[in-house]
């Protein structure tokens, strides 16, 4: 396999006696849109927290562009361009919109004056939809503007690689749609690689164009989705005997 | 819209001017008593600059102060020094105490960040008891007995002004975003770049050095100093009271809260001397209970309802 | 120095320790329960210290019943507190620092009341068992029983929060509030319990100090500060780990009172309160 942009290679992390990560392997190639699915409690979050530098993993390697991310810390990770969103959306809730994407400017990599981040950051709401918000307060979002907003931010801090912790949770049919619009835009106008943490997997199908399927913190499958789908041990895991439509 | 700034502007001159003639027409009473209160709206901002951008919540502010005490204190007393000359020895021994407290505190999240902050300025306190030597513990050390009532007053004055300069000015800069971040949520200001440490960092520094200077003119006022008097935790509880009552992190109502509140300390200093304490504290608690977000904030909800009760 | 003399001072601090414990109990649950701060903690133990010397001195009371005084009277205070001050600003955003103001607030209250009250002299609660003497060693019994009175305080507050119903809501509230309401648990009734027990604590902790201190108004504030510090090194919520940290910290105590003074002993306590929040950071990375 190709060296990816993002490799993992016998990654374990333990909490206390938990093994929350076993000895996974994966790679993400470069420009991909890389599914990461596994039932709950499978390691999922764990990972990309291992990934960000908000965990210390305790065994393996995880590299991105070929340097060792174990050790760096949050800030560094964002330097290096690798940018996330959360699980429950994140974000600077008595901040604008506005300020919340324009403090991702300042901070993320690119030193510019205040005046230039409030204009990228501008930018970056037409790009991802939010224009209409930006002068109001993070905190009176809904939720389908809360992540979009947690993806602008992540966005602001030029990332090569940007990390998606369950971008659709909570979120109806004709929004999800919406999102995952955005995810194949962030791919094709900017060139992004994406990593992207899903229970739904219609959507994850649909728009990956790899899958790695974990359970118990252990990898049991990992590629193309057609073989995903059909792989007897991802069913048997994950999908339910019921479940034959791909 | 441009008239209504402008305005404000020459008021909030007025007023200013107002206060800087002070003692062209009142007694030295009056121009003691507004001294104190400006040194309140300084020690206030300042702690708002640290504690109110960031919302780290530092409970020994007051070792920065007393530190700044006791360089003047021993500065003074020993070598004769100018007082303008410890003030600058004493902005840099702060500042590198802040620097050296930064280290092990700052990491720390919440209550465990407050109660160091709190056990380093015991600390202090305790070590000036104890080196003689340098500060002639409890008996404390007297200060070339000049009376320094105008100079103090408008030292205080530049410096309460100064104080929300530099409010202000970290608020609208690149640390002042940084901070807001923090404040909001640092693990997110962290993965998007933000460098939390050195940010906190700076404005503590910068925070402590304000308080360093307060106090080295103080000790020159007061002409006696001793460490009860320097490391005294009631002047951080005044500051952060200020702060409590103009809204906290909001820059124009920590000046207001800071007077509003030098004037009640006064007030119950002056009327009550025997149960000043017990008053003072019954305030800070109804303070804190009826008007936690500020005195603006509370006063605005008491008016909705008594509007709501009317209906 | 002599064998004995190390011994003394071992026990001692021991004894001391034990009492130490006992109050950041109080602390601890308040703290670990409510995210709060009680920063009057140790008015609450100072008003316990003035409850035994005057029950034992104007009432003519046994010692053993003033504990007891002290828990019922002071609870009751903790309560109405809760009731009417803390509980109004749980789940706002500034609770840390609006808390840390209201109670520093009822600190100068309480402080300054006793003052005023009961003047600053020094008091002496006029108790004491004598010594034990054995093996060399000279033991006054105050300090035994004080001690004695605080192990056995401490197992009855850890039966209760293990065996009881009270007690395990409280733990419940502690691990997952939201989780707690949605199996029936009132939380308010647990924050209010919580916090009435933690100043009670706090009182027995006075009422035994008494017999070893001597007792003024602002006594408080140190013995608080040494709450927080055995608190912080245990670890917040942990039962066991401040007991243990109590202990510590009276041996540290004992140990630098011994060998340099005791003025130095907040400082030694400062040092090793950031050692050890210091290690814990690195060790949680």
């Amino acid at each position: 396999m190709a060296e990816g942009i993002l490799q993992g290679s016998n990654v374990t992390k333990n909490f206390g006696g938990l093994v929350a990560v076993q000895e996974l392997d994966f790679s993400v190639r470069q420009g991909e849109i890389h599914g990461l699915i596994g039932p709950n409690g499978a390691g999922k979050t764990t990972l990309l927290n291992c990934i960000s530098g908000f965990y210390p993993y305790d065994s393996g390697v995880i590299t991105f562009k070929g340097r060792d991310v174990s050790k760096c810390s949050p800030p560094m990770i964002c330097s290096m361009g690798i940018a996330r969103t959360f699980q429950i959306p994140r974000q600077f809730p008595d901040e604008t919109v506005l300020d919340n994407v324009t403090t991702g400017v300042l901070f993320g990599g690119s030193t510019v004056s205040r005046r230039n981040a409030k204009r990228d950051a501008a930018e970056l709401l037409e790009f991802t939809g939010l224009s209409a918000k930006k002068a109001s307060l993070a905190k009176e979002l809904p939720i389908p503007g809360l992540k979009r907003l947690g993806i602008t931010v992540a966005l602001a801090t030029k990332p090569e690689l940007l990390l998606l912790d369950e971008p659709i949770a909570g979120l109806n049919p004709t929004e999800t749609v919406a999102a995952m619009e955005l995810v194949k835009k962030i791919r094709s106008e900017r060139g992004i690689t994406i990593l992207m943490v899903e229970h739904n997997m219609k959507v994850i199908m649909n728009i990956c164009d790899n899958i790695t399927v974990i359970n118990f913190g252990k990898k049991i499958c990992e590629g193309p989705p057609e073989a995903v789908g059909s792989d007897v041990e991802v069913i048997k895991a994950y999908l339910g005997e019921e479940y034959k439509e791909v | 819209m441009l008239n209504k700034k402008r305005l404000a502007i020459a008021c909030l001159a007025i007023l200013v001017a107002a206060v800087a003639l002070l003692p062209c027409y009142t007694s030295g009473y009056i121009v003691a008593f507004a001294a104190i209160v400006l040194m309140f709206v300084v020690l206030s901002q300042a702690w708002n600059i640290f504690s109110g951008f960031t919302g780290y919540v530092s409970f020994g502010h007051h070792v920065y102060f007393g530190v700044g005490c006791y360089v003047s204190a021993i500065l003074l007393s020993k070598y004769g020094i100018s007082v303008y000359l410890s003030m600058v020895v004493a902005a840099v021994a702060v500042a590198l105490l802040a620097l050296i407290i930064s280290g092990p505190t700052l990491r720390l999240k919440g209550a465990y960040f407050s109660l160091s902050t709190l056990a380093v300025a015991i600390a202090m306190h305790v070590l000036s008891l104890n080196i003689p030597g340098l500060t002639r513990g409890g008996k404390g050390i007297t200060l070339p007995p000049e009376y320094h009532l105008l100079g103090f007053f408008y030292v205080m004055l530049i410096f309460a002004l100064i104080s929300i300069g530099l409010a202000i000015l970290v608020r609208n800069s690149k640390i002042g975003f940084a901070v807001s971040a923090i404040r909001g949520d640092e693990d997110l200001a962290a993965s998007i770049g933000v460098n939390s440490f050195k940010y906190k960092a700076l404005t503590l520094i910068l925070s402590a050095i304000l308080w360093g200077i307060m106090g080295n003119f103080y000790a020159w006022y007061v002409t006696y100093m001793h460490p009860s008097d320097a490391f005294h935790i009631l002047r951080l509880v005044t500051a952060m009271v200020g702060v409590l009552m103009g809204g906290v992190g909001s820059i124009g109502g920590t000046v207001i809260g800071a007077i509003a509140f030098g004037f009640l300390n006064e007030v119950l200093w002056a009327r009550f001397s025997t149960i000043y304490l017990i008053l003072l504290g019954i305030v800070v608690v109804l303070i804190v209970r009826f008007a936690p977000d500020g005195l603006l904030k509370g006063g605005q909800r008491v008016i909705q309802k008594i509007r709501a009760g009317r209906e | 120095m002599s064998e004995s003399a190390i011994i003394t001072i071992i026990i001692s601090g021991i004894l001391l320790g034990g009492i130490y414990a006992v109050v950041a109990q109080g602390l601890n649950l308040v703290w670990g329960v409510l995210r709060v701060i009680n920063f009057a903690h140790g008015e609450f133990l100072m008003i316990g210290c003035y409850i035994t010397f005057w029950f034992v001195t104007a009432y003519k009371m046994s010692f053993f019943i003033t504990p007891i005084v002290s828990f019922l009277l002071l609870g009751a205070l903790g309560f109405c507190i809760y009731i009417g001050f803390v509980k109004p600003m749980l789940g706002t955003e500034d609770l840390e620092f609006n808390s840390l103001l209201l109670l520093f607030g009822f600190s100068l209250i309480m402080s300054s009341g006793a003052r005023v009250a009961w003047s600053p002299t020094y008091r002496i609660v006029p108790v004491s068992y004598g010594s034990l003497q054995a093996a060399r060693l000279s033991l006054p019994l105050n300090y035994l029983l004080a001690f004695g009175i605080a192990l056995l305080v401490t197992v009855l507050l850890y039966l209760f929060l293990k065996k009881t119903y009270l007690g395990k809501s409280v733990r419940a509230v502690v691990q997952n509030k939201d989780s707690a309401t949605i199996i029936g648990i009132n939380p308010n009734l647990v924050y209010g319990v919580s916090f009435a027990i933690g100043c009670g604590v706090a009182a027995i902790g006075g009422s035994l100090i008494s017999l070893i201190y001597s007792i003024y108004p602002d006594m408080g504030f140190p013995f608080a500060i040494l709450s927080f510090c055995v608190v912080c090194i245990g670890g917040l919520g942990s039962f066991w780990g401040v007991f243990l940290a109590g202990l510590a910290v009276g041996l540290v105590e004992s140990f630098v009172g011994a060998f340099a003074g005791a003025e130095w002993e907040p400082i030694v306590v400062a040092v090793l309160l950031l050692g050890v929040l210091q290690v814990r950071q690195i060790l949680a990375r």
